[in-house]
């Protein structure tokens, strides 16, 4: 439009009179943007931490509850003078303890709506492992703590720490395994596994003694050595498909 | 915003559940129709990138959706066809851990969960646990926490089944509301929630789209193919042994048959207008067991 004729055509639009109804179409046409506008703008949303602080919200009962049962019957054990070698047992215990967060919305059919989340399937995984973790380990210092005190054994504390780690190691390996290769059926099989292993860890401690000589030392370490590695690779697989947001687990 | 879809392809061992299909949506209501086992479900878990797709990509704006990881997931709600819910926690808490999930601020997200517990009529019943709810009900806090992110793109996966038809109507009227600038895809074979919102309809069978347009555009293609016919109780059996009958009524003592056919029936038999459940009915007479 040349200058002389927007001059004219402003100047006719400055001399119309104020028009009510197109005033108020033209403010709700606005408002009608704005509030299309405000709608599709991105929101605000957490960070890591709080994503953490909210699952401990959420799954802390879960993952405490049972956890404080077992770590009540270890310590009984430990102070009714159980051989200390005894303890290992309660580590796939401590394992059993924390599963049912683990496989919660397998079980319950809720892991398709947590995968279209922000935070993917690993990640809740990877979340749910890192409080779990903790609280294993917070649990197995206190057991550990508590049988080397009541029972003077310092000295063996570096190979006790070995003693525990391994058969901890190897259940939740096996534990990581099942969430990211089994069906819903099998919950109640690695249940009654871990169970079962740690009464055959008890008894194995008693009677087969001469895995806890000095001189099974190698032993313990290849078996550390070899378990760490399985643990490592099941983390690498929920790191690895953490940005992902297929169904952790299930492999279609 | 374009949603795109590139021969996407889903084989379970033999069976082809999703055959090859290529779609692009924009801002709109869709509403995906097909009989049971056409393919629905595996195409709507493959757009929000739960499953696997064998080959075939899925875009937003150009960029392939699985690259985009959190960024996608955060424009996305859906309703799973079957999902379950922890049976001890209220409505309330659900919606609350749904909302920690997708990383909405807690002051944000119970601000929200009232409202949206508002919309699907739930707000008296927001502080009881979710075992003692109906089967409507649960599927009305399902709806309420895939829009808690106010996604961009919405995917409902038979939605409407186990609504009583007030909700359905609610619901059908909050979806066309909210439509506006985002996309929203509906998968039902209650072609009567499609008909009242949808902007476009894509009927799928054996995992492929065969027919995709507006309403308009495919009640077109069944006119001429659906007649009316005035006959006795007696023959009224032989006819839908014969033929695809869509509705039948009695009138005094003759029974008037709505016919789907590409020939006339019966010199008796007079055309008629047809509409989105005839075309369904042409398509899927035969697999939905209505012949």
């Amino acid at each position: 439009m040349r200058d002389q004729k927007l001059e004219e055509k402003l100047q006719s639009v400055l001399g119309q009179k104020e028009c009510p109804v197109r005033l108020q179409k033209t403010i709700d046409q606005c408002m009608r943007i704005t509030r299309e506008q405000r709608s599709l703008q991105p929101e605000e949303r957490t960070g890591f931490w709080q994503y953490l602080s909210d699952v401990l919200r959420f799954e802390g009962m879960h993952i405490l509850g049972l956890h404080a049962v077992i770590l009540l019957l270890a310590c009984a054990a430990v102070w009714s003078a159980v051989d200390i070698l005894r303890i290992p047992a309660f580590m796939p215990l401590f394992v059993l303890a924390v599963m049912p967060v683990f496989l919660r919305s397998r079980y319950y059919g809720m892991s398709e709506i947590e995968a279209v989340t922000r935070a993917s399937g690993a990640q809740i995984i990877l979340a749910k492992l890192l409080l779990a973790g903790a609280a294993n380990l917070v649990s197995i210092t206190i057991v550990l703590s508590l049988g080397v005190s009541a029972q003077s054994a310092y000295e063996n504390i570096g190979r006790l720490v070995l003693y525990c780690l391994v058969p901890y190691l190897v259940c939740m390996s096996a534990l990581l395994r099942i969430v990211r290769l089994s069906p819903r059926g099998s919950t109640l099989a690695y249940a009654v596994s871990m169970t079962g292993a740690g009464v055959c860890w008890g008894i194995f401690a008693g009677t087969k003694t001469w895995i806890y000589e000095t001189s099974a030392m190698g032993f313990w370490i290849a078996a550390f050595l070899l378990f760490s590695a399985f643990f490592v690779r099941e983390i690498c697989f929920i790191i690895g498909s953490r940005r992902e947001g297929k169904l952790y687990g299930i492999i279609d | 915003m374009e949603l795109s879809i590139d021969r996407l392809t889903k084989h379970y061992g033999r069976k082809i559940a999703v055959d090859c299909v290529s779609a692009s949506f924009k801002p709109g209501l869709y509403g995906l129709l097909g009989a049971n086992g056409a393919g629905k479900t595996t195409l709507m878990r493959m757009l929000c990138a739960v499953l696997e797709a064998t080959s075939g990509e899925v875009f937003l704006d150009k960029k392939e959706v699985t690259a985009m990881g959190a960024d996608y997931r955060d424009l996305l709600g859906y309703l799973p066809q079957e999902f379950g819910y922890y049976p001890g926690y209220t409505a309330m808490e659900f919606l609350m851990y749904i909302a920690a999930l997708k990383g909405i601020p807690r002051d944000i997200a119970k601000k929200r969960v009232r409202e949206l517990l508002e919309v699907v009529g739930l707000e008296s019943v927001s502080g009881k646990k979710l075992r003692t709810f109906s089967g409507g009900m649960k599927q009305r806090v399902g709806i309420a926490q895939a829009l808690l992110n106010q996604p961009k793109i919405l995917i409902l996966d038979e939605p409407t089944a186990g609504l009583d038809p007030r909700e359905r109507v609610r619901f059908r009227n909050l979806l066309a509301d909210y439509a506006g600038e985002r996309i929203v895809l509906l998968s039902t074979h209650i072609v009567s929630d499609i008909e009242a919102i949808a902007d476009e309809v894509l009927m799928m069978k054996k995992g492929k789209f065969v027919l995709q347009g507006t309403i308009a555009e495919l009640t077109r293609k069944a006119a001429g193919k659906v007649w009316e016919l005035a006959v006795s109780p007696g023959e009224a059996r032989r006819w839908q042994d014969e033929a695809i009958v869509a509705n039948l009524r009695h009138e005094g003592e003759q029974v008037v048959l709505r016919i789907l056919s590409d020939t006339l029936p019966d010199g008796r038999a007079v055309p008629c207008e047809a509409s989105l459940e005839d075309l369904y009915l042409y398509y899927f007479g035969s697999e939905e067991g209505v012949r």
